[in-house]
């Protein structure tokens, strides 16, 4: 007297499985609860959902829970009965348990075989939860993201590319190769930013000079190209692979955008590495013949400078001035400028200069005592110093004054010697003896003519011999003691006609002419510092800092802490412009002198041979 | 059903002392003894240490010496990667084993964030370079989330299943359905178009945004639910009986509709990343393919 119930289900592959479970009870619970003897898992079934009770051999009765409606062989009703024998099926849910008498060993049970309606279909269930529906299919977006970049950031480029390829300035207007920019241009080439093709001038062939070229059309080559040439070192094995990679991908050596690397975001392009500058300038002499001395790091392998030194300023007799470069560190350094001027002197705080300064301080807005810049005027850019002249600085104490007519002062000419050495003969051309006292005619006489008639022998004595007396004030004036000899060389022509004339002064304004130094730049820094003048007696020291005092400050390429970091391009810079030694001897060589000097405008001194 | 009630923690103690290493499941996180996270940790050491030690004037880019080689070592990367689309198509054990495939297809995917982030030497702006950068970087970031998906979710899924297959979710919601439209015959024609909505709600609308983050508010069979708990508990109705179990049938709708949101927000989340992995990636090819081209067009 019991039952067997059998949960049939089926595999994915469609096979059958049966679980039979025997229960030896009459009343069967049936529904979802763990507790029941006819298991029926679905949320559709209530935990207890219905009773079967075996009432015969071969008969049962159902009835539904709570009035559970339950489809009893195809009718729906809360309760029922069945024969096992004849068969019969109750639906609860979709679980449908049919019922029949056991056959074989399973003889004399009922037997409740339980089976899951599948109604659904797998394949639409699959889909239904799967997200397919939902969003697009992979295969489809892959293949629209593909098309819509390709034209976009593809195609697109290289059409604007060769819609405007021999154009020089584009349209208004957003050009499709602009979303092919690998950083943002440079300062000085932000207005390129849309004209691709003006740098990016043949499709796959990296920018080549030609580009740089035609707007950069003044840049000076750094050296003779035979001379960079052979001076250029073994690049070793890692360069030189890098070197056949760039070959091999038709990338040029040596070329502007070697050095000058563009699309490195905004702002000032990158000064060029120093790496490329000591490559070449280290072990320099070793390849090619030079006076250039080796460098690599302005902190260990910098030489001492060699500004360039005037050994002489020429002659009267138009002897040209000499210059010779030589090292700071040399013994009894000395300069010829042609002027006579001790800075210490004039700096002092406390003689007779100090005195005159104080007097005349109001006028010219000076202080206690001369200062440097109460001479030394920087000029407009403020690298440099405007060219000290006799008229601006110093003539309001060295005065030239030698006349005065009514209230005019007369001054002798600065600059022109034969001008001064006529002026004061014509002075005493033009004017006579003092006329004594006692010969005009209101004067008291003694009695007596002996002392008239002396007098009138001596007063026309002096008229007689008074333009002699030129020659004697002219001497004066040129020799030692006089107006000019204090702050200049006087050198005798022999010439009657102007018997003495000056040495040249030549200011130099530049001394370093391999590299660059802004005195704007030091600002925050004392001249005293850098110059010390007010130690130097003579204009023949060179008061020009050596590179330790500079060393103060800057440090190498990779200097850190309080030193500045200095790379070569702080003060050299490669393209020399027209201000380069070797530039102005090519070009006058040529025959062509630079007609403008830059950073050298406005300067009263501009003999090229000064710079 | 086997596993209810079962305690877990217990479960693996025993699994552990009695199965031997080499019997216990690896799967392909785990695989070689984590082989190639080893390999592409020190990929990636490699690569951030060089990216440091190497001085690239001005600043580091992708047309440096440097940059020109990370970005070669990535695009063969990237083509490789690629290539379990197809590699997975065809099972294999041993050494070069799918299981072996995607394991370094899982690391050597990470160690690119690396590569690919010091290739472009951080210089990104609103061009095609950063573009493939920016669809590499959101390639790897869903494949991320697809492993921390595959390696959390699937526990969940299963215990939310409770051993249903999909189809018999269905079918509770499908019965239920029947038995609220025979149930409902009795009531007047407001009450049944309020059950009708009930019986037409099923647990698949909304769109991915939904199935993603599982969240539904009100719902036909929720409002439902609500009018027959209040005519339930004003009792005195002649259809009292009735009431009471339509309000059974829709809260056991309601629990069948929860679950199979649940499942469905689950599986959602297994599957979506791979809508944007895959698409994504062939963008990325396209992008990478126009970077190149670019960068060799304007050379």
């Amino acid at each position: 007297m019991s039952f067997i119930v059998k949960y049939r289900s089926k595999t994915a592959g469609g096979r059958e499985i049966v679980r039979p479970n025997e229960v030896d009870k009459d009343e069967l619970s049936v529904g979802r609860g763990a507790n029941c003897d006819v298991l029926l898992t679905d949320l559709g079934v209530a935990p207890h959902h219905a009773k079967i009770t075996r009432t015969g051999a071969a008969q049962i009765a159902i009835e539904g829970e709570k009035n559970f409606p339950l489809l009893i062989n195809g009718r729906s009703r809360t309760s029922g009965d069945i024969n096992a024998t004849r068969g019969g099926s109750i639906r609860i849910g979709p679980h449908l348990l049919s019922i029949a008498m056991g056959q074989d060993e399973e003889q004399g049970r009922i037997v409740i075989t339980v089976d899951r309606d599948e109604e659904i279909d797998k394949e639409e269930a699959d889909k239904l939860f799967g997200l397919g529906g939902k969003v697009p299919g992979k295969r489809i977006s892959a293949w629209g993201f593909v098309a819509l970049i390709l034209i976009a950031c593809l195609a697109w480029p290289i059409w604007s590319y060769y819609e405007y390829r021999n154009v020089d300035e584009r349209p208004e207007g957003f050009h499709a190769d602009t979303l092919w920019i690998s950083g943002s241009m440079s300062d000085a080439h932000a207005n390129l930013a849309e004209d691709c093709q003006s740098c990016h001038v043949e499709p796959f062939v990296s920018v080549r000079d030609s580009a740089c070229i035609e707007c950069h059309t003044d840049v000076a080559d750094h050296a003779e190209l035979d001379l960079m040439v052979e001076a250029e070192p073994d690049p070793g094995a890692w360069r030189g692979f890098l070197l056949t990679v760039g070959d091999a991908f038709n990338r040029p050596r040596n070329s502007c955008a070697s050095c000058h690397i563009e699309h490195e975001g905004s702002g000032a392009m990158a000064p060029a590495p120093q790496q490329f500058c000591s490559d070449c300038h280290i072990g320099l002499d070793d390849r090619i013949e030079t006076d250039l001395a080796n460098v690599h790091d302005f902190a260990s392998g910098h030489p001492e400078f060699r500004p360039r030194i005037m050994t002489t300023p020429g002659d009267i007799s138009g002897g040209t001035a000499r210059y010779v470069r030589t090292s700071l560190s040399t013994n009894d350094l000395s300069e010829n400028t042609g002027l006579k001027f001790p800075h210490d002197l004039h700096l002092s705080t406390t003689n007779g200069v100090a005195r005159m300064t104080q007097r005349l301080a109001a006028r010219y807005g000076w202080g206690d005592s001369l200062d440097c810049a109460d001479c030394h005027v920087p000029t407009p850019d403020g690298a440099r110093f405007e060219p000290i002249s006799m008229e601006a600085n110093c003539q309001m104490c060295h005065s030239l004054a030698f006349d005065r007519i009514g209230g005019t002062v007369r001054t002798l000419r600065h600059g022109e010697p034969e001008m001064v050495v006529a002026d004061i003969r014509a002075f005493y051309r033009s004017t006579g003896a003092r006329r004594p006292i006692d010969l005009s005619g209101m004067s008291r006489r003694r009695p007596g003519d002996n002392m008239r008639s002396r007098t009138v022998g001596r007063f026309q004595f002096a008229q007689s011999t008074r333009y002699s007396g030129a020659e004697r004030a002219v001497r004066a004036t040129f020799s030692e003691g006089g107006a000019c000899f204090d702050c200049h060389q006087v050198q005798p022509t022999g010439s009657s006609q102007a018997p003495f004339d000056i040495v040249p002064v030549r200011q130099i304004s530049r001394y370093m002419h391999g590299g660059w130094f802004d005195h704007r730049a030091h600002e925050t820094e004392d001249c005293e510092s850098c110059h010390v003048a007010s130690e130097s007696d003579s204009a023949r020291d060179v008061l020009l800092p050596g590179i330790e005092t500079c060393r103060d400050c800057h440090g190498g390429a990779n200097a850190g802490g309080d030193l500045v970091a200095s790379s070569c391009a702080l003060c050299h810079s490669y393209h020399q412009d027209d201000g380069a030694p070797y530039l102005v001897r090519a070009r006058q060589n040529r025959g062509i002198r630079p007609n403008t000097v830059r950073d050298f405008s406005g300067l009263w001194n501009r003999d090229r041979a000064d710079r | 059903m086997a596993t209810r009630g079962v305690d877990f923690d217990r479960a693996q103690e025993i699994g552990r002392s009695s199965i031997t290493p080499g019997a216990r499941h690896e799967g392909f996180l785990r695989y070689r003894g984590m082989f190639w996270a080893k390999i592409a940790t020190f990929l990636s050491l490699i690569v951030i240490v060089s990216y440091l030690l190497i001085d690239i004037e001005p600043r580091h880019n992708g047309g440096s010496w440097y940059g020109y080689t990370l970005g070669t070592i990535g695009v063969l990367l990237i083509l490789w990667l690629t290539m379990l689309g197809v590699r997975k198509r065809a099972m294999t054990a041993g050494k070069w084993s799918l299981k072996a495939w995607t394991s370094a297809h899982v690391y050597l995917g990470l160690s690119l964030i690396v590569i690919g982030t010091m290739h472009t030497g951080f210089q990104l702006g609103w061009n095609v370079h950063t573009l493939a950068w920016a669809l590499m970087m959101i390639v790897i970031l869903s494949g991320l989330f697809g492993i921390s998906s595959y390696a959390t979710l699937p526990r969940r899924l299963g215990s939310n299943r409770d051993e249903a297959t999909e189809a018999q979710m269905l079918e509770a919601v499908h019965d239920l359905d029947g038995q609220l439209f025979n149930t409902a015959q009795p009531l007047d024609a407001q009450a049944a178009a309020q059950i009708q909505e009930a019986i037409d709600e099923d647990a698949f609308g909304g769109g991915v945004w939904r199935r993603v983050t599982g969240r539904y508010r009100g719902g036909a069979t929720a409002e439902a639910l609500a009018v027959f708990r209040r005519r339930t508990h004003a009792g005195n109705d002649p259809l009292h009986d009735t009431y009471n179990r339509l309000e059974t049938l829709l809260s056991r709708k309601q629990a069948a509709l929860a679950r199979i949101r649940r499942h469905l927000r689950y599986k959602a989340m297994l599957q979506i990343w791979l809508y944007i992995h895959v698409p994504l990636t062939f963008a990325l090819l396209a992008a990478l393919s126009a970077h190149i081209v670019s960068v060799f067009f304007y050379w």
